[in-house]
Protein backbone atom coordinates (compact mmCIF):
# COMPACT_ATOMS: atom_id res chain seq x y z
CA UNK A 1 0.00 0.00 0.00
CA UNK A 2 1.18 3.57 -1.06
CA UNK A 3 0.41 5.83 1.80
CA UNK A 4 0.51 9.62 1.43
CA UNK A 5 1.40 11.95 3.82
CA UNK A 6 1.77 15.77 4.39
CA UNK A 7 2.27 18.26 7.08
CA UNK A 8 -0.31 21.48 6.57
CA UNK A 9 0.52 24.95 7.30
CA UNK A 10 -1.32 26.42 4.31
CA UNK A 11 -4.65 24.87 4.44
CA UNK A 12 -5.96 26.58 1.52
CA UNK A 13 -2.77 25.77 -0.62
CA UNK A 14 -3.57 21.80 0.39
CA UNK A 15 -7.19 21.60 -0.52
CA UNK A 16 -6.57 23.50 -3.58
CA UNK A 17 -3.40 21.46 -4.87
CA UNK A 18 -2.11 18.43 -2.97
CA UNK A 19 -5.20 16.86 -1.93
CA UNK A 20 -7.12 16.75 -5.59
CA UNK A 21 -3.81 15.20 -7.07
CA UNK A 22 -3.61 12.78 -4.42
CA UNK A 23 -7.41 11.39 -5.18
CA UNK A 24 -6.46 11.44 -8.92
CA UNK A 25 -3.14 9.33 -8.23
CA UNK A 26 -4.13 7.41 -5.19
CA UNK A 27 -4.68 3.69 -5.81
CA UNK A 28 -8.20 2.13 -3.86
CA UNK A 29 -6.58 0.84 -0.52
CA UNK A 30 -4.05 3.91 -0.41
CA UNK A 31 -4.07 6.01 3.11
CA UNK A 32 -3.97 10.21 3.42
CA UNK A 33 -2.15 11.44 6.43
CA UNK A 34 -2.25 15.05 7.37
CA UNK A 35 -1.27 17.17 10.61
CA UNK A 36 -1.27 20.33 11.33
CA UNK A 37 2.45 21.90 11.01
CA UNK A 38 4.25 21.97 14.20
CA UNK A 39 7.92 23.61 14.96
CA UNK A 40 10.22 22.51 12.97
CA UNK A 41 10.39 20.83 9.17
CA UNK A 42 11.98 17.51 10.86
CA UNK A 43 9.78 17.34 13.57
CA UNK A 44 6.83 17.39 11.48
CA UNK A 45 8.24 14.26 9.34
CA UNK A 46 8.62 12.63 12.43
CA UNK A 47 5.55 12.94 13.06
CA UNK A 48 4.34 11.86 9.79
CA UNK A 49 6.87 8.61 9.77
CA UNK A 50 5.21 7.31 13.41
CA UNK A 51 2.25 7.44 12.15
CA UNK A 52 2.91 5.71 8.99
CA UNK A 53 5.01 3.06 10.99
CA UNK A 54 1.39 1.86 12.47
CA UNK A 55 0.44 1.33 9.06
CA UNK A 56 0.48 -2.71 7.83
CA UNK A 57 0.85 -3.47 4.42
CA UNK A 58 3.11 0.17 4.27
CA UNK A 59 4.83 0.04 0.47
CA UNK A 60 5.78 3.28 0.27
CA UNK A 61 5.51 6.52 2.03
CA UNK A 62 5.12 9.57 -0.18
CA UNK A 63 6.26 12.93 1.87
CA UNK A 64 4.41 16.17 -0.13
CA UNK A 65 4.75 19.56 0.69
CA UNK A 66 1.36 21.61 0.99
CA UNK A 67 2.56 23.33 -2.41
CA UNK A 68 3.24 20.26 -4.79
CA UNK A 69 0.96 19.03 -7.28
CA UNK A 70 1.33 15.06 -8.77
CA UNK A 71 0.14 15.46 -12.21
CA UNK A 72 1.31 11.52 -13.08
CA UNK A 73 -1.07 8.99 -13.73
CA UNK A 74 1.55 6.11 -13.32
CA UNK A 75 3.06 7.43 -10.49
CA UNK A 76 1.94 4.30 -8.34
CA UNK A 77 3.55 2.06 -10.80
CA UNK A 78 6.70 4.11 -10.88
CA UNK A 79 7.12 4.14 -7.18
CA UNK A 80 6.83 0.61 -7.20
CA UNK A 81 9.36 0.36 -9.55
CA UNK A 82 11.74 2.58 -8.46
CA UNK A 83 11.61 0.78 -4.87
CA UNK A 84 12.14 -2.58 -6.40
CA UNK A 85 15.99 -2.39 -5.55
CA UNK A 86 15.58 -3.09 -2.25
CA UNK A 87 18.64 -0.73 -1.22
CA UNK A 88 16.89 2.41 -2.17
CA UNK A 89 15.55 4.34 0.72
CA UNK A 90 14.09 7.77 -0.86
CA UNK A 91 12.97 8.73 -4.04
CA UNK A 92 12.62 12.21 -5.45
CA UNK A 93 11.81 13.70 -8.59
CA UNK A 94 15.25 16.84 -8.28
CA UNK A 95 18.15 15.82 -6.84
CA UNK A 96 21.96 16.69 -6.52
CA UNK A 97 25.22 15.13 -6.37
CA UNK A 98 28.79 16.06 -5.45
CA UNK A 99 27.98 19.36 -3.29
CA UNK A 100 28.43 20.53 0.02
CA UNK A 101 26.02 21.48 2.64
CA UNK A 102 22.63 22.17 2.07
CA UNK A 103 22.08 23.16 -1.25
CA UNK A 104 21.94 19.99 -3.46
CA UNK A 105 20.66 22.06 -6.64
CA UNK A 106 24.69 23.58 -5.99
CA UNK A 107 25.64 19.75 -7.38
CA UNK A 108 25.19 17.81 -10.44
CA UNK A 109 21.32 18.02 -10.98
CA UNK A 110 19.41 14.95 -11.60
CA UNK A 111 15.86 14.26 -12.15
CA UNK A 112 12.41 16.32 -14.24
CA UNK A 113 11.59 19.25 -15.12
CA UNK A 114 8.96 20.58 -13.12
CA UNK A 115 6.68 23.43 -13.25
CA UNK A 116 6.64 26.14 -11.05
CA UNK A 117 3.14 28.23 -10.85
CA UNK A 118 2.79 31.58 -8.85
CA UNK A 119 0.03 34.07 -8.50
CA UNK A 120 1.93 37.19 -8.40
CA UNK A 121 3.12 39.57 -11.42
CA UNK A 122 -0.60 38.70 -12.93
CA UNK A 123 0.36 35.01 -12.03
CA UNK A 124 2.41 32.65 -14.78
CA UNK A 125 4.33 29.67 -14.67
CA UNK A 126 7.79 28.68 -15.15
CA UNK A 127 10.19 25.63 -15.66
CA UNK A 128 12.14 25.14 -12.63
CA UNK A 129 15.21 23.44 -13.83
CA UNK A 130 15.08 22.94 -17.53
CA UNK A 131 16.51 20.14 -19.44
CA UNK A 132 19.61 21.52 -19.74
CA UNK A 133 19.88 22.54 -15.92
CA UNK A 134 19.62 18.85 -15.81
CA UNK A 135 23.53 17.91 -15.72
CA UNK A 136 23.05 14.38 -14.47
CA UNK A 137 20.68 11.53 -15.41
CA UNK A 138 18.24 9.97 -13.78
CA UNK A 139 19.61 7.17 -10.99
CA UNK A 140 21.50 7.85 -7.73
CA UNK A 141 22.25 10.58 -5.94
CA UNK A 142 23.13 12.01 -2.43
CA UNK A 143 20.15 13.81 -1.95
CA UNK A 144 16.81 14.86 -3.06
CA UNK A 145 14.29 18.23 -2.82
CA UNK A 146 11.95 18.09 -0.15
CA UNK A 147 9.18 19.04 -2.19
CA UNK A 148 8.94 14.99 -2.90
CA UNK A 149 10.14 12.22 -1.01
CA UNK A 150 9.31 8.69 -0.92
CA UNK A 151 10.51 6.47 1.44
CA UNK A 152 10.68 2.95 1.34
CA UNK A 153 9.08 0.68 4.23
CA UNK A 154 12.92 0.16 5.41
CA UNK A 155 13.45 3.93 5.88
CA UNK A 156 10.37 4.53 7.78
CA UNK A 157 11.32 1.86 10.29
CA UNK A 158 14.91 2.78 10.58
CA UNK A 159 15.58 6.18 9.73
CA UNK A 160 14.01 9.26 11.67
CA UNK A 161 14.93 12.93 10.57
CA UNK A 162 16.95 15.10 12.80
CA UNK A 163 14.97 17.34 14.59
CA UNK A 164 17.99 19.78 14.80
CA UNK A 165 17.09 20.19 11.84
CA UNK A 166 13.55 23.25 12.00
CA UNK A 167 14.46 25.33 9.05
CA UNK A 168 12.15 24.29 6.04
CA UNK A 169 15.42 23.89 3.81
CA UNK A 170 18.31 21.26 5.02
CA UNK A 171 16.33 18.60 6.31
CA UNK A 172 15.98 17.27 3.21
CA UNK A 173 19.86 16.08 2.44
CA UNK A 174 20.32 15.47 6.07
CA UNK A 175 18.07 12.62 5.85
CA UNK A 176 19.14 11.60 2.80
CA UNK A 177 22.88 11.53 4.23
CA UNK A 178 21.82 9.10 6.90
CA UNK A 179 20.04 6.77 4.81
CA UNK A 180 23.10 6.67 2.60
CA UNK A 181 25.50 6.62 6.00
CA UNK A 182 23.19 3.48 6.40
CA UNK A 183 24.14 1.86 3.62
CA UNK A 184 21.25 2.68 1.58
CA UNK A 185 21.03 4.97 -1.64
CA UNK A 186 18.47 8.09 -2.70
CA UNK A 187 17.71 7.69 -6.67
CA UNK A 188 15.29 9.95 -8.45
CA UNK A 189 12.79 8.98 -10.68
CA UNK A 190 10.43 10.74 -13.66
CA UNK A 191 7.32 12.05 -11.42
CA UNK A 192 5.34 14.19 -12.58
CA UNK A 193 4.91 16.70 -10.43
CA UNK A 194 4.24 20.81 -10.48
CA UNK A 195 4.89 23.32 -7.94
CA UNK A 196 2.81 25.99 -6.75
CA UNK A 197 4.97 28.61 -4.78
CA UNK A 198 4.57 32.46 -4.43
CA UNK A 199 7.89 33.87 -6.15
CA UNK A 200 9.57 34.88 -2.86
CA UNK A 201 11.22 31.87 -1.73
CA UNK A 202 14.16 33.06 0.02
CA UNK A 203 14.69 32.51 3.70
CA UNK A 204 16.64 34.55 5.50
CA UNK A 205 20.48 34.72 4.52
CA UNK A 206 22.10 34.21 7.53
CA UNK A 207 19.96 31.16 8.33
CA UNK A 208 20.73 29.68 4.96
CA UNK A 209 24.70 30.08 5.58
CA UNK A 210 23.79 28.72 9.27
CA UNK A 211 21.95 25.38 7.89
CA UNK A 212 24.73 24.82 5.61
CA UNK A 213 27.06 24.79 8.24
CA UNK A 214 25.16 22.62 10.58
CA UNK A 215 25.37 19.74 7.66
CA UNK A 216 28.31 20.75 6.50
CA UNK A 217 29.98 20.13 10.14
CA UNK A 218 27.53 16.79 10.70
CA UNK A 219 28.42 15.45 7.50
CA UNK A 220 31.93 16.04 6.74
CA UNK A 221 32.69 13.15 8.67
CA UNK A 222 36.51 13.02 7.07
CA UNK A 223 36.99 16.52 8.73
CA UNK A 224 36.03 15.92 12.55
CA UNK A 225 39.63 14.58 14.31
CA UNK A 226 41.85 17.25 11.97
CA UNK A 227 42.85 20.27 13.29
CA UNK A 228 41.11 22.75 12.37
CA UNK A 229 44.29 24.82 11.71
CA UNK A 230 45.79 22.43 9.50
CA UNK A 231 47.53 22.76 5.75
CA UNK A 232 44.41 21.03 3.93
CA UNK A 233 42.06 23.16 5.90
CA UNK A 234 43.70 26.69 5.35
CA UNK A 235 43.74 25.49 1.67
CA UNK A 236 39.80 24.66 2.16
CA UNK A 237 39.13 28.01 3.49
CA UNK A 238 41.12 29.97 1.20
CA UNK A 239 39.57 28.14 -2.05
CA UNK A 240 36.32 29.12 -0.63
CA UNK A 241 36.97 32.72 0.19
CA UNK A 242 37.73 32.80 -2.82
CA UNK A 243 34.91 30.84 -4.47
CA UNK A 244 32.53 33.18 -2.56
CA UNK A 245 34.01 36.69 -3.93
CA UNK A 246 33.49 34.40 -7.41
CA UNK A 247 29.86 33.50 -6.87
CA UNK A 248 29.04 37.41 -5.85
CA UNK A 249 30.50 38.13 -9.35
CA UNK A 250 28.44 35.50 -10.97
CA UNK A 251 25.41 36.86 -9.51
CA UNK A 252 25.73 40.53 -10.08
CA UNK A 253 26.25 39.63 -13.41
CA UNK A 254 23.35 37.68 -14.09
CA UNK A 255 21.81 40.18 -12.15
CA UNK A 256 22.47 42.89 -14.50
CA UNK A 257 21.53 40.53 -17.81
CA UNK A 258 18.17 40.18 -16.26
CA UNK A 259 18.10 44.37 -15.49
CA UNK A 260 19.27 44.71 -19.27
CA UNK A 261 16.62 42.43 -20.20
CA UNK A 262 13.89 43.53 -17.96
CA UNK A 263 14.67 47.34 -18.90
CA UNK A 264 14.55 46.40 -23.03
CA UNK A 265 10.91 45.13 -22.53
CA UNK A 266 9.81 47.98 -20.63
CA UNK A 267 10.76 50.14 -23.06
CA UNK A 268 9.33 47.74 -25.71
CA UNK A 269 5.80 48.25 -23.56
CA UNK A 270 6.05 51.60 -23.65
CA UNK A 271 5.80 52.30 -27.23
CA UNK A 272 2.20 51.06 -26.90
CA UNK A 273 1.49 52.55 -23.50
CA UNK A 274 2.70 55.89 -24.09
CA UNK A 275 0.70 56.75 -27.18
CA UNK A 276 -2.85 58.58 -26.92
CA UNK A 277 -4.82 55.33 -27.91
CA UNK A 278 -3.56 53.18 -25.37
CA UNK A 279 -4.11 56.59 -22.70
CA UNK A 280 -7.76 57.75 -24.00
CA UNK A 281 -8.88 53.64 -23.96
CA UNK A 282 -7.68 53.06 -20.31
CA UNK A 283 -10.85 53.28 -18.61
CA UNK A 284 -11.96 50.67 -20.86
CA UNK A 285 -9.22 48.08 -19.93
CA UNK A 286 -9.64 49.01 -16.24
CA UNK A 287 -13.31 48.26 -16.82
CA UNK A 288 -12.90 45.14 -18.51
CA UNK A 289 -10.51 43.70 -15.64
CA UNK A 290 -12.72 44.26 -13.23
CA UNK A 291 -15.69 42.40 -14.70
CA UNK A 292 -12.79 39.96 -15.26
CA UNK A 293 -11.89 39.42 -11.92
CA UNK A 294 -15.60 39.54 -10.52
CA UNK A 295 -16.15 36.55 -12.49
CA UNK A 296 -13.04 35.05 -11.63
CA UNK A 297 -14.27 35.08 -7.94
CA UNK A 298 -17.69 33.85 -8.60
CA UNK A 299 -16.83 30.70 -10.84
CA UNK B 1 56.09 63.39 -21.33
CA UNK B 2 53.02 60.85 -20.57
CA UNK B 3 52.90 58.00 -22.28
CA UNK B 4 50.77 55.18 -22.88
CA UNK B 5 50.55 51.66 -23.08
CA UNK B 6 48.19 48.50 -24.01
CA UNK B 7 48.89 44.86 -24.21
CA UNK B 8 47.13 43.47 -27.26
CA UNK B 9 45.49 40.38 -27.80
CA UNK B 10 42.76 41.06 -30.05
CA UNK B 11 43.67 44.08 -32.50
CA UNK B 12 40.29 44.26 -33.29
CA UNK B 13 39.21 44.99 -29.87
CA UNK B 14 42.34 47.67 -29.71
CA UNK B 15 41.77 49.43 -32.73
CA UNK B 16 37.93 50.07 -32.48
CA UNK B 17 37.96 50.77 -28.37
CA UNK B 18 41.47 51.84 -26.80
CA UNK B 19 43.17 53.45 -29.69
CA UNK B 20 40.78 56.21 -30.51
CA UNK B 21 40.89 57.21 -26.51
CA UNK B 22 44.54 56.84 -26.55
CA UNK B 23 44.57 59.01 -29.56
CA UNK B 24 41.77 61.32 -28.16
CA UNK B 25 43.91 61.86 -24.34
CA UNK B 26 47.37 61.62 -26.11
CA UNK B 27 49.66 64.90 -26.58
CA UNK B 28 51.83 65.71 -29.46
CA UNK B 29 54.71 64.19 -27.50
CA UNK B 30 53.22 61.31 -26.08
CA UNK B 31 55.09 58.07 -26.58
CA UNK B 32 52.07 55.48 -27.60
CA UNK B 33 53.13 51.30 -26.93
CA UNK B 34 51.39 49.12 -28.45
CA UNK B 35 52.72 45.89 -27.53
CA UNK B 36 51.40 42.55 -29.42
CA UNK B 37 50.90 40.20 -26.39
CA UNK B 38 51.30 36.64 -26.45
CA UNK B 39 52.05 35.74 -22.81
CA UNK B 40 50.15 37.21 -19.17
CA UNK B 41 49.01 40.70 -18.69
CA UNK B 42 52.03 40.86 -15.76
CA UNK B 43 54.73 40.19 -17.95
CA UNK B 44 53.18 42.69 -20.87
CA UNK B 45 53.19 45.07 -18.70
CA UNK B 46 56.54 44.81 -17.00
CA UNK B 47 58.21 44.69 -20.84
CA UNK B 48 56.07 47.99 -21.23
CA UNK B 49 57.40 49.40 -17.92
CA UNK B 50 61.04 48.18 -19.31
CA UNK B 51 60.38 50.37 -22.25
CA UNK B 52 58.89 53.43 -20.29
CA UNK B 53 61.69 53.43 -17.95
CA UNK B 54 64.19 53.55 -21.05
CA UNK B 55 62.27 57.22 -21.90
CA UNK B 56 63.28 60.31 -21.12
CA UNK B 57 61.31 63.30 -19.07
CA UNK B 58 57.97 61.00 -18.32
CA UNK B 59 55.80 62.59 -16.44
CA UNK B 60 53.62 59.15 -16.25
CA UNK B 61 52.61 55.97 -18.00
CA UNK B 62 48.87 55.18 -18.59
CA UNK B 63 47.68 51.41 -19.11
CA UNK B 64 45.02 50.80 -20.58
CA UNK B 65 43.13 47.27 -21.23
CA UNK B 66 42.62 46.83 -25.09
CA UNK B 67 39.05 47.20 -24.53
CA UNK B 68 38.87 50.62 -22.48
CA UNK B 69 38.29 53.79 -24.08
CA UNK B 70 39.83 57.44 -22.71
CA UNK B 71 37.13 60.16 -22.98
CA UNK B 72 38.34 62.99 -21.71
CA UNK B 73 40.40 65.46 -24.14
CA UNK B 74 42.42 67.21 -21.43
CA UNK B 75 42.79 63.67 -19.70
CA UNK B 76 46.56 64.64 -19.45
CA UNK B 77 46.23 67.92 -17.43
CA UNK B 78 43.94 65.82 -15.01
CA UNK B 79 46.35 63.37 -14.65
CA UNK B 80 48.76 65.78 -14.07
CA UNK B 81 46.78 67.66 -11.13
CA UNK B 82 46.69 64.25 -9.81
CA UNK B 83 50.30 63.54 -10.20
CA UNK B 84 50.85 66.84 -8.21
CA UNK B 85 51.50 64.73 -4.87
CA UNK B 86 54.47 63.67 -4.95
CA UNK B 87 53.63 60.77 -2.71
CA UNK B 88 51.34 59.73 -5.31
CA UNK B 89 52.29 56.21 -7.15
CA UNK B 90 49.39 54.73 -8.89
CA UNK B 91 46.03 56.81 -10.43
CA UNK B 92 42.44 54.95 -11.69
CA UNK B 93 39.13 56.42 -12.42
CA UNK B 94 37.41 53.52 -10.12
CA UNK B 95 38.43 52.27 -6.96
CA UNK B 96 37.53 51.31 -2.88
CA UNK B 97 38.54 51.52 0.66
CA UNK B 98 38.48 48.53 2.69
CA UNK B 99 39.40 46.62 0.13
CA UNK B 100 40.63 42.71 1.27
CA UNK B 101 40.75 40.94 -2.23
CA UNK B 102 41.46 40.93 -6.16
CA UNK B 103 37.72 41.40 -5.48
CA UNK B 104 38.02 44.93 -5.17
CA UNK B 105 34.79 45.97 -5.80
CA UNK B 106 33.58 44.02 -2.26
CA UNK B 107 35.28 46.81 -0.62
CA UNK B 108 33.57 50.48 -0.09
CA UNK B 109 34.13 51.97 -3.55
CA UNK B 110 34.06 55.29 -3.48
CA UNK B 111 34.92 56.54 -7.42
CA UNK B 112 33.08 54.47 -10.37
CA UNK B 113 33.69 57.27 -13.38
CA UNK B 114 33.33 54.76 -16.02
CA UNK B 115 30.55 53.77 -18.56
CA UNK B 116 29.96 50.03 -19.26
CA UNK B 117 29.26 49.44 -22.51
CA UNK B 118 27.99 45.64 -23.10
CA UNK B 119 27.29 43.53 -26.36
CA UNK B 120 24.62 41.30 -25.00
CA UNK B 121 20.99 41.91 -25.69
CA UNK B 122 21.65 44.37 -28.53
CA UNK B 123 23.91 46.02 -26.44
CA UNK B 124 24.00 48.97 -24.69
CA UNK B 125 25.33 51.09 -21.56
CA UNK B 126 25.76 50.95 -17.82
CA UNK B 127 27.10 54.00 -16.35
CA UNK B 128 28.71 53.74 -12.72
CA UNK B 129 28.00 55.48 -9.94
CA UNK B 130 30.08 58.70 -10.40
CA UNK B 131 30.44 58.51 -14.49
CA UNK B 132 28.19 61.81 -14.08
CA UNK B 133 29.12 63.87 -10.92
CA UNK B 134 26.10 65.65 -10.44
CA UNK B 135 23.80 62.29 -10.35
CA UNK B 136 26.48 60.84 -7.43
CA UNK B 137 25.73 59.32 -4.41
CA UNK B 138 27.03 61.21 -1.48
CA UNK B 139 30.05 58.80 -0.43
CA UNK B 140 31.42 59.48 -3.76
CA UNK B 141 34.19 61.02 -4.36
CA UNK B 142 38.06 61.37 -5.56
CA UNK B 143 41.02 60.85 -3.69
CA UNK B 144 43.13 58.00 -1.60
CA UNK B 145 42.10 54.55 -1.60
CA UNK B 146 42.98 50.95 -1.31
CA UNK B 147 42.84 49.64 -4.61
CA UNK B 148 41.72 50.95 -8.19
CA UNK B 149 40.29 48.56 -11.17
CA UNK B 150 42.89 48.19 -13.44
CA UNK B 151 41.04 48.69 -16.78
CA UNK B 152 42.96 52.04 -16.66
CA UNK B 153 45.79 52.51 -14.40
CA UNK B 154 48.03 55.55 -14.19
CA UNK B 155 51.62 55.17 -12.60
CA UNK B 156 54.01 57.91 -11.50
CA UNK B 157 57.39 58.43 -12.32
CA UNK B 158 58.16 56.63 -9.24
CA UNK B 159 56.23 53.68 -9.40
CA UNK B 160 57.85 53.13 -12.70
CA UNK B 161 61.26 52.86 -11.51
CA UNK B 162 60.36 51.05 -8.55
CA UNK B 163 57.65 48.63 -8.92
CA UNK B 164 57.25 45.42 -11.16
CA UNK B 165 53.76 43.65 -11.83
CA UNK B 166 54.08 40.15 -9.62
CA UNK B 167 54.17 37.62 -12.80
CA UNK B 168 54.43 34.71 -10.41
CA UNK B 169 50.10 35.56 -9.45
CA UNK B 170 48.96 34.35 -12.46
CA UNK B 171 48.30 35.46 -15.64
CA UNK B 172 45.08 38.27 -16.15
CA UNK B 173 43.76 38.43 -12.69
CA UNK B 174 44.50 40.65 -9.32
CA UNK B 175 47.67 42.20 -11.01
CA UNK B 176 45.79 45.76 -10.17
CA UNK B 177 45.85 45.34 -6.49
CA UNK B 178 48.77 43.95 -5.88
CA UNK B 179 50.69 46.74 -7.66
CA UNK B 180 48.45 48.87 -5.09
CA UNK B 181 49.73 47.11 -2.17
CA UNK B 182 53.42 47.05 -3.50
CA UNK B 183 52.74 50.84 -3.81
CA UNK B 184 50.96 51.42 -0.71
CA UNK B 185 53.49 49.13 1.58
CA UNK B 186 56.72 50.98 -0.20
CA UNK B 187 54.50 54.62 1.76
CA UNK B 188 53.15 55.67 -1.38
CA UNK B 189 49.33 56.31 -2.14
CA UNK B 190 46.83 55.10 -4.34
CA UNK B 191 44.41 57.27 -5.34
CA UNK B 192 41.07 57.70 -7.96
CA UNK B 193 41.09 61.08 -10.11
CA UNK B 194 38.22 63.20 -12.11
CA UNK B 195 38.76 60.95 -15.26
CA UNK B 196 36.31 58.96 -17.09
CA UNK B 197 36.97 55.94 -19.43
CA UNK B 198 34.43 53.35 -21.45
CA UNK B 199 34.25 49.91 -20.51
CA UNK B 200 34.01 47.60 -23.67
CA UNK B 201 33.17 44.44 -22.44
CA UNK B 202 30.63 41.71 -21.45
CA UNK B 203 27.81 41.64 -18.62
CA UNK B 204 29.59 38.56 -17.29
CA UNK B 205 32.06 39.66 -14.87
CA UNK B 206 34.77 37.23 -14.80
CA UNK B 207 34.99 35.16 -18.27
CA UNK B 208 38.15 32.83 -16.32
CA UNK B 209 36.58 31.38 -13.39
CA UNK B 210 39.33 28.94 -12.42
CA UNK B 211 42.32 31.51 -13.07
CA UNK B 212 40.32 34.22 -10.60
CA UNK B 213 39.93 31.57 -8.35
CA UNK B 214 43.85 30.95 -8.33
CA UNK B 215 44.98 34.72 -8.16
CA UNK B 216 42.77 35.49 -5.46
CA UNK B 217 44.55 32.72 -3.45
CA UNK B 218 47.71 33.48 -4.43
CA UNK B 219 47.13 37.27 -3.55
CA UNK B 220 45.57 36.89 0.00
CA UNK B 221 49.12 34.08 0.40
CA UNK B 222 51.40 36.64 -0.71
CA UNK B 223 49.94 39.70 1.36
CA UNK B 224 48.55 37.66 4.37
CA UNK B 225 50.29 39.40 7.53
CA UNK B 226 51.82 42.08 5.55
CA UNK B 227 49.00 44.37 5.28
CA UNK B 228 46.24 44.51 7.82
CA UNK B 229 43.26 42.92 6.40
CA UNK B 230 44.06 41.56 3.35
CA UNK B 231 44.04 37.31 2.94
CA UNK B 232 43.02 37.48 7.00
CA UNK B 233 39.63 36.22 8.57
CA UNK B 234 38.52 35.61 12.02
CA UNK B 235 38.42 31.93 13.19
CA UNK B 236 39.90 28.81 12.39
CA UNK B 237 40.75 27.98 8.72
CA UNK B 238 38.56 24.95 9.37
CA UNK B 239 35.15 27.76 10.68
CA UNK B 240 37.05 30.08 7.61
CA UNK B 241 35.93 27.40 5.45
CA UNK B 242 33.15 26.01 6.23
CA UNK B 243 31.58 29.62 6.72
CA UNK B 244 32.76 30.60 2.84
CA UNK B 245 31.14 27.76 1.94
CA UNK B 246 27.94 28.11 3.44
CA UNK B 247 27.94 31.68 1.87
CA UNK B 248 28.69 31.14 -1.81
CA UNK B 249 26.10 28.50 -1.27
CA UNK B 250 23.98 31.10 -0.06
CA UNK B 251 25.01 33.57 -2.63
CA UNK B 252 24.08 30.69 -5.05
CA UNK B 253 20.81 30.32 -3.78
CA UNK B 254 19.82 34.16 -3.86
CA UNK B 255 20.99 34.27 -7.53
CA UNK B 256 18.85 31.70 -8.23
CA UNK B 257 15.89 32.99 -6.52
CA UNK B 258 16.07 36.65 -8.52
CA UNK B 259 16.53 34.42 -11.36
CA UNK B 260 13.16 32.89 -11.40
CA UNK B 261 11.96 36.49 -10.05
CA UNK B 262 13.04 38.54 -13.16
CA UNK B 263 11.88 35.73 -15.16
CA UNK B 264 8.25 36.22 -13.87
CA UNK B 265 8.48 39.66 -14.43
CA UNK B 266 9.91 39.20 -18.25
CA UNK B 267 6.91 36.60 -18.78
CA UNK B 268 4.71 39.35 -17.00
CA UNK B 269 5.90 41.73 -19.58
CA UNK B 270 5.82 39.94 -22.87
CA UNK B 271 2.48 39.02 -21.77
CA UNK B 272 1.27 42.70 -21.76
CA UNK B 273 3.45 43.45 -24.77
CA UNK B 274 1.38 41.10 -26.59
CA UNK B 275 -1.70 42.34 -25.05
CA UNK B 276 -1.36 45.49 -25.98
CA UNK B 277 -0.07 44.57 -29.89
CA UNK B 278 -3.50 42.95 -30.00
CA UNK B 279 -5.63 45.36 -28.31
CA UNK B 280 -8.82 46.98 -30.48
CA UNK B 281 -6.84 50.43 -29.86
CA UNK B 282 -3.86 49.78 -30.90
CA UNK B 283 -5.49 48.11 -34.32
CA UNK B 284 -7.60 50.98 -35.04
CA UNK B 285 -4.74 53.24 -34.42
CA UNK B 286 -2.41 51.81 -36.43
CA UNK B 287 -3.31 53.34 -40.16
CA UNK B 288 -2.25 56.69 -38.31
CA UNK B 289 0.63 55.83 -37.20
CA UNK B 290 1.66 54.34 -40.25
CA UNK B 291 0.75 57.84 -42.09
CA UNK B 292 2.88 59.22 -38.89
CA UNK B 293 5.42 57.19 -40.02
CA UNK B 294 5.84 58.21 -43.50
CA UNK B 295 5.80 61.63 -42.55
Amino acid sequence: MIVFASHIGDHVAYSRFVAPSIRAVAESDSVVLTFATVDGASRNNNLLLEAAREIEGLEALVLLNEYTEIIDAEFAAKVRSALQDPLVGVVGCLGGRGFRGSTWSNGEVSGVSVEHRYRELGGGSMTLFESRDLTSGLGEVDAVDGMLMVLSPWAVKNIAFDEAFTAAHGYDVDYCRQIKAAGRTVVTADFGVRRHHPLELRPHHALRVAVHMQVAQKWDLADQDEDPNSERWKQRARRAEAELSASRAHAQSKLLDSDVNIAERTKALEVYTKTYSWQLTEPLRWANAKRAARKAASS
Amino acid sequence: MIAFGCSITRPDLYRECAQPGIRLAAESDSAIYEFNSKCSLFEAYNQILDLARAAEDLEALVLVHQDTELVDSDFCSRIRKALEDPEVAVVGCAGAVSVRSIAWWEGSVVTGSFLMQYPERGGGTLPSFSWEWEDAPAYARTGEVESIDGFMLVLSPWAIENLRFDESLGQLDGYDFDICLQARVAGRKVVTADVRAIHHRPLVMLKNHEGWIDAHIAVANKWEGVVEGVGAGTGSWKERALLAEAQADAVLYHARVHDIEREARVTELDAKISAARKSIAWRLTQPFRLIGGRR
